[in-house]
């Protein structure tokens, strides 16, 4: 670890927050109805649209028609693209000619898309056409909507007092792409382009390098796709290796600029929730509790990267940081991103659950690649666009109820009584995130097909099964990419596990607040609870951490645990 | 309930002409106007005919150029195949080839010590296309393209400083050197020094 190094991450972090302040005010007035800076170009734009779909944005629904109306407008997408990529050899921009997408692939990437996940077992320069790529903008876009508009109906449970209605979803799903996810991804796909993004239709360019090497280069539209993968929190990248390949990633000011697009709109969110129910510091305390998880989860990552691979030095490389050695585990790393940028960017997009990777996490020291599946299994750490503050508001719910149970009280959340309803959602939220994690993983240890897929022996075949499911349901994406995912098992198991990991949670969820919403408001006591503070933040830290710890331990343990202690006593593995 | 499909229905035909294709087009269009360089792909020329990307890494293994890092794209540096090797950092298998480059390194470059071989000069960069090295690893390097080529130690030493890549805005990243950029200029010096050998090495750019 480096002075530089150090202050790198600060300093990316630090910019995350400072935007997100003002971003989170102009996403309360967004979802509030009020006034924005850029009404006098939106507003005509949206009323255009609502007009064409008929709708109109003062009729608000119960949770029910809410969810519905998001749960069949996802469905409808993902049979548009599932089409579009069956038969791309039928549609425009594919000068290469490649087939449609077998359809256990398909099935797999079109769900992985529509959720917000971008699992790729496929590697987009060798599969896709320019034409199929863009399909998959729409449902970056969409994904990342659906998402924030639940989040939104979540929120209005909250601070509505004995009412019925959470809002109307299509007027918040186009507010939230018109206003947030479009104009932020047309600044950032212009400043990628800048940076050196490509934005063509041509596919493949061949080339004579220097030295009279024949050399072909995938390009086509990568720009546009780089910034709303990122911004949307999807992080289904152009090429196979995401943002490792430099045309995604040009450079190190890219690569922090990059992370500054995956967090700011989450931290923001959190903030924007605070602003919503009038109860900021509630929220800043939520805040706290997830920036002191991202800062441990970094602090780890960074620590065993930088400090390298023993088996390397032992065969006489140099894995110790000097002036012009930089050292460390550098398998699977770009050089000029550096260590501390790429241990900051994998601890980034497993927390905000993007899943975008600038570097092989499946080459991490152990130690780091477990810190990365814990990111994954808690799902929480600011998490990805809206459900990451669910996914925490839901863990608030049961550590309320935990600290309910110690002083005998009913416990209360926000003026509102937390009773067994909630809490069993709440629970069933929780507990569905981790059976459908590790149901299947324990499956896929058992079966031949599910062994089949491992690329390295030992204790870390197993982390590479789990960080597979793990990142599936947290609907991150990334992966240890060296696992062969691209089977009838994996493409089929994997897509029902991101189905069910994103939609479960999400039902449970929007009926919290269905249920919530219709609550009257309690007078604060001298025994209420309250929501912010040092006490707060440490009941909801214990249970986040206990909850986690509990579940998922021991799976931990069997993988990267088992080969961090035979790695330190100088095991290799074959 | 049909209206609702309706409407659902009209909303992502929309949506879809808006995100996909009229995004798409947009950011299309403002590349061709004020990036049109970095747009097709940042490509160098050289006599009219592209020789490369000065973004990408090319398969550089002959011993009189600097060489890049080992590459696991393809068959090595193949710019439609990015990927990395994926490798465990105690898994056998990588180990045994960790061992074959690193003693590689060291034969093929006499000045560097057992336990001074730069780390990422023999391990896999994470797309197999990334197109820096260390700056330790250009300057171990300076001994043997001298004495293969003839250019004194220090010219070659001179040209590594002066193709060095520093932090961007004096913060970000680490220190490093384009290979493109780095054996382009060295071309340059071959061709002065020792022109049979510029023709021999460099058939791209005669």
């Amino acid at each position: 670890m480096t002075y530089t190094g150090v202050l790198q991450i600060l300093i990316t972090l630090a910019a995350m927050v400072i935007a997100a302040v003002p971003l989170s005010k102009y996403l309360a007035h967004v979802f509030n109805g009020e006034h924005t800076f850029l009404d006098g170009i939106i507003n005509p734009a949206e009323n255009l649209t609502l007009k064409f779909l008929r709708v109109n944005q003062n009729e608000e629904t119960g949770w029910v028609t809410y969810l519905k109306t998001g749960l069949i407008v996802n469905f409808l997408m993902l049979a548009a693209v599932y089409f579009i990529l069956r038969f791309q050899n039928f549609l425009p921009f594919n000068q290469m000619h490649y087939p449609g997408m077998p359809w256990a692939l398909d099935f797999n990437t079109a769900i992985s898309f529509i959720t917000n996940t971008n699992w790729q077992n496929y590697s987009g320069e060798q599969t896709l056409s320019n034409f199929s790529q863009m399909s998959l903008v729409f449902l970056q876009f969409t994904s990342a909507a659906t998402g924030l508009v639940f989040a939104v109906a979540f929120i209005r449970g909250i601070v509505r007092r004995e009412a019925k209605y959470v809002g109307n979803f299509y007027a918040d799903f186009i507010k939230a792409i018109y206003r947030l996810f479009l104009p932020l991804a047309i600044i950032f796909a212009v400043i990628m382009l800048w940076q050196g993004a490509p934005q063509t239709f041509v596919m493949q360019k061949k080339i004579v390098n220097m030295t009279g090497v024949k050399q072909k280069l995938s390009m086509g539209p990568v720009a546009s796709m780089v910034s709303i993968e990122n911004i949307g929190t999807n992080g289904g990248g152009f090429y196979g290796a995401n943002a490792a390949q430099p045309y995604e990633n040009p450079n190190p000011f890219t690569n922090a600029l990059t992370i500054f697009m995956m967090g700011t709109i989450p931290i923001a969110l959190f903030l924007m929730y605070g602003i919503m129910t009038g109860n900021k510091k509630h929220a800043w305390t939520l805040f706290a509790v997830a920036m002191t998880l991202l800062l441990v989860c970094i602090a780890v990552v960074y620590s065993q990267e930088a400090h390298g691979n023993p088996f390397l030095a032992k065969l006489g490389a140099n894995i110790s940081v000097s002036k012009n050695n930089p050292g460390g585990n550098m398998e699977g790393k770009q050089e000029h991103i550096g260590i501390a940028q790429t241990s900051l960017f994998a601890a980034a997009t497993t927390a905000f659950t993007t899943g975008n990777v600038d570097s092989a996490h499946d080459s991490f020291m152990p130690l780091s690649g477990m810190v990365l599946i814990a990111e994954m299994m808690l799902n929480l750490i600011f998490g990805g666009k809206g459900v990451g503050l669910l996914n925490m508001l839901t863990m608030v719910i049961i550590a309320v109820f935990i600290a309910g149970l110690m002083v005998g009280r009913t416990p209360e959340f926000l003026g509102k009584k937390i009773e067994a309803k909630e809490v069993k959602l709440a629970t069933l939220a929780m507990f569905a995130h981790a059976f459908i994690i590790l149901i299947p993983f324990a499956i896929a240890l058992a079966i031949p097909a599910g062994l089949a897929g491992i690329l390295n022996p030992g204790p870390h075949g197993l982390s590479e099964i789990l960080y597979a499911y793990t990142s599936a349901v947290a609907n991150n994406g990334s992966a240890f990419a060296g696992l062969n995912g691209n089977t009838l098992f994996y493409n089929i198991s994997l897509g029902l596990a991101i189905f069910f990991g994103r939609y479960i949670p999400i039902i449970c969820q929007v009926a919290i607040a269905g249920s919530l919403i219709k609550k009257k408001s309690i007078p604060e006591s001298a025994g209420t609870f309250p929501a912010h503070g040092f006490l707060f933040y440490t009941v909801v830290t214990a249970t986040i951490l206990l909850v986690g710890a509990l579940t998922f331990f021991p799976a931990l343990a069997l993988g990267p645990v088992a080969e961090h202690f035979a790695m330190v006593k100088g095991h290799l593995f074959y | 309930m049909l209206k609702e499909l309706v409407k659902m229905i009209k909303l992502t035909i929309l949506l879809y002409i808006i995100c996909s294709l009229g995004y798409t087009f947009l950011i299309w269009g403002i590349g061709k106007i004020a990036f049109p360089f970095q747009a097709d792909g940042s490509i160098v020329y050289k006599n009219s005919k592209p020789i490369g990307s000065m973004l990408i890494g090319e398969k550089f293994t002959s011993p009189y150029i600097f060489n890049g890092r080992p590459s696991y794209a393809g068959n090595g540096y193949n710019g439609t195949e990015s990927g990395a090797s994926n490798y465990a950092p105690a898994n056998g298998k990588y180990i045994a080839i960790e061992k074959k480059l690193i003693d590689r390194f060291l034969k093929e470059n006499p000045s560097v010590k057992k336990g001074g071989v730069p780390a990422d000069i023999v391990t896999g960069s994470g797309s197999g296309l990334g197109l820096y090295i260390s700056i330790a690893a250009a300057f171990d390097q300076v001994g043997r393209i001298s004495s293969l080529t003839g250019i004194p130690k220090a010219v070659l030493n001179n040209l590594v400083k002066r193709n060095i890549s520093y932090r961007q805005l004096g913060i970000f990243g680490t220190p490093g050197v384009n290979t493109v950029k780095l054996n382009l200029k060295l071309s340059l010096l071959i061709k002065k020094y020792n022109f049979k050998l510029y023709k021999n090495i460099f058939k791209g750019l005669v």
